[in-house]
């Protein structure tokens, strides 16, 4: 039976999520979007070679490990130990928004142009028709194609995932007014969604701080599940009113320095959410 | 928003002339309860796996080790005749090519990366996202400290506060990142309607 499973991996703050994707004869595909790890904290790096070692995996004769890595924008906390996973891992597509400055990315687009361990590179937007992942289909909500914002944030690829008649949405730091575009575009059907910017105020209200557009969908739901990839330091993602909205709300909202690795796996009729806890 | 605390000049640590910086590069800056902060990107030469041997110089002597692993922060291009350099700071693109080349396609094991440190937002003007500043090494070693979660932020600021001219703005560095930036772009996008991507640039046509 297919499978999709998306790993918040805790990376402490910042965001990298590892995706898997089992396909009906049990063969997997793997992604990984964004990064934070850092020389003296690289919890991505040693969260894949567990897993790798778990499963009785080899990546010595393996050109690619991953289908594609994504980097949703240009910013260190997410682009951060990208480059060093790629040299071990490799990927047969690197995707990524395109930027105005980006310095991060400067650097991850100089190695995949001169580098065997990245097969192929580009910029996506909502104009882009991604590859499937297995039997999972990609769709880009943002950004639109070619617009580059002044704010990196709104950048970000806001990606959903879908298998069979549940979807995923992966929404990188993207903020408020994004989402006043957007949200009428989250699929109905999904069942989990990943609250952009680290839970912040700035990509939880509207402009003007206006309700929070996202969240407006998912009311009268009580099947959605939040999924925060955490930003203790040094400014306390997720902040108190999100959480309080969230609270008010009634749906189960997962944290990443609560719940530590945080996966969420569905068959494509239902989901389940499984967790540690330090 | 927090102020810097006023110190007579004679307790100020300025950069002296001689003095080793190292080149930062903006990257964001987040406001929270009256506290700036610059997140700043700072280039890192790393080794992932053991390779040759390598040998530490000490007067006389030389003692032979094999790297396991390594972090090294960049202060500047590479030194040497061919390498057009005179002072340590980088004067033109090629020069950033040229490090990333003798550093990964020199050797085996070692590869240049990028890494995050933290800054007080008030030390560096009015600075943009991408602008280079040179940070001294008592002001960098601080910022370590604090992203690598040895100090807090109060303890950070103190220790910050009589460093603050350890921060200096690199407008000529700035142009030359923005620079070799746009030359990574230029040849990515050549990429993307390469003959593997002909179906996705027809679709794009059609729209």
């Amino acid at each position: 039976m297919a499978r999709l499973d998306a790993t918040l991996i805790d990376v402490g703050w910042g965001d990298s999520i590892f995706i898997e994707s089992v396909d009906a004869q049990g063969k997997s595909s793997f992604a990984l979007v964004d990064s934070n790890d850092t020389t003296y904290n690289r919890s991505s790096y040693i969260f894949l070679r567990k897993l790798i070692e778990r499963r009785g995996m080899s990546i010595k004769n393996m050109d690619h490990f991953f289908e594609f890595i994504m980097l949703t924008h240009a910013h260190g906390d997410h682009a951060q130990g990208l480059k060093a996973i790629m040299r071990e891992f490799g990927a047969r597509r690197f995707y990524y928004s395109r930027a105005k400055d980006g310095n991060a990315l400067d650097m991850l687009q100089n190695y995949c142009n001169r580098s065997k361990k990245i097969e192929h590179h580009q910029a996506v937007d909502s104009n882009t028709s991604m590859e499937r992942l297995g039997e999972a289909d990609l769709d880009i909500l943002w950004p639109e194609y070619r617009v580059v914002d002044d704010n990196e944030n709104n950048n970000s690829i806001v990606m959903t995932l879908a298998l069979g008649n549940v979807s995923m949405v992966l929404s990188g730091d993207a903020e408020g007014e994004v989402w006043d575009i957007i949200a009428g575009q989250i699929p109905k059907n999904t069942l989990m969604f990943k609250v952009p910017h680290h839970g912040s105020v700035n990509g939880f209200f509207g402009p003007g701080k206006s309700p929070s557009p996202w969240l407006q969908q998912f009311k009268g739901s009580g099947t959605v599940k939040l999924a925060i990839s955490s930003h203790i330091r040094p400014f306390k993602h997720p902040h108190k009113e999100v959480l309080d909205a969230i609270s008010k709300s009634g749906l189960n909202c997962f944290r990443t320095d609560e719940h530590y690795h945080i996966t969420f796996s569905t068959d494509g009729s239902a989901l389940e959410v499984k967790y540690s806890h330090v | 928003m927090r102020k810097l605390n006023v110190v007579q000049s004679d307790t100020l640590e300025p950069l002296s002339r001689a003095a080793i910086t190292i080149p930062v590069l903006v990257d964001d800056v987040k406001t929270y309860e009256r506290v700036s902060l610059a997140r700043c990107t700072y280039f890192s030469i790393e080794c992932d796996t053991p390779g040759e041997m390598w040998y530490l110089g000490t007067g006389d002597y030389m003692i032979p080790f094999i790297m396991i692993g390594l972090s090294g922060i960049i202060t500047g291009p590479v030194i040497g005749v061919e390498a057009r350099t005179v002072g340590g700071e980088f004067e033109y693109p090629e020069q950033i090519d040229a490090l990333i080349s003798l550093i990964e396609d020199g050797t085996k094991n070692l590869f240049l990366d990028t890494n995050e440190i933290w800054l007080p937002y008030e030390f560096l003007g009015k600075a943009r996202r991408a602008d280079i500043y040179r940070v001294g090494i008592k002001l960098f070693q601080a910022a370590m400290q604090y992203s690598m979660v040895r100090i807090g932020v109060k303890e950070f600021f103190d220790k910050a506060d009589k460093l603050w001219q350890q921060a200096a703005f690199s407008e000529h560095e700035t142009d030359v990142f923005k620079k070799w930036g746009i030359l990574q772009r230029e040849m990515s996008s050549k990429r993307y309607y390469s003959e593997k991507n002909k179906h996705r640039l027809a679709k794009k046509m059609e729209l």
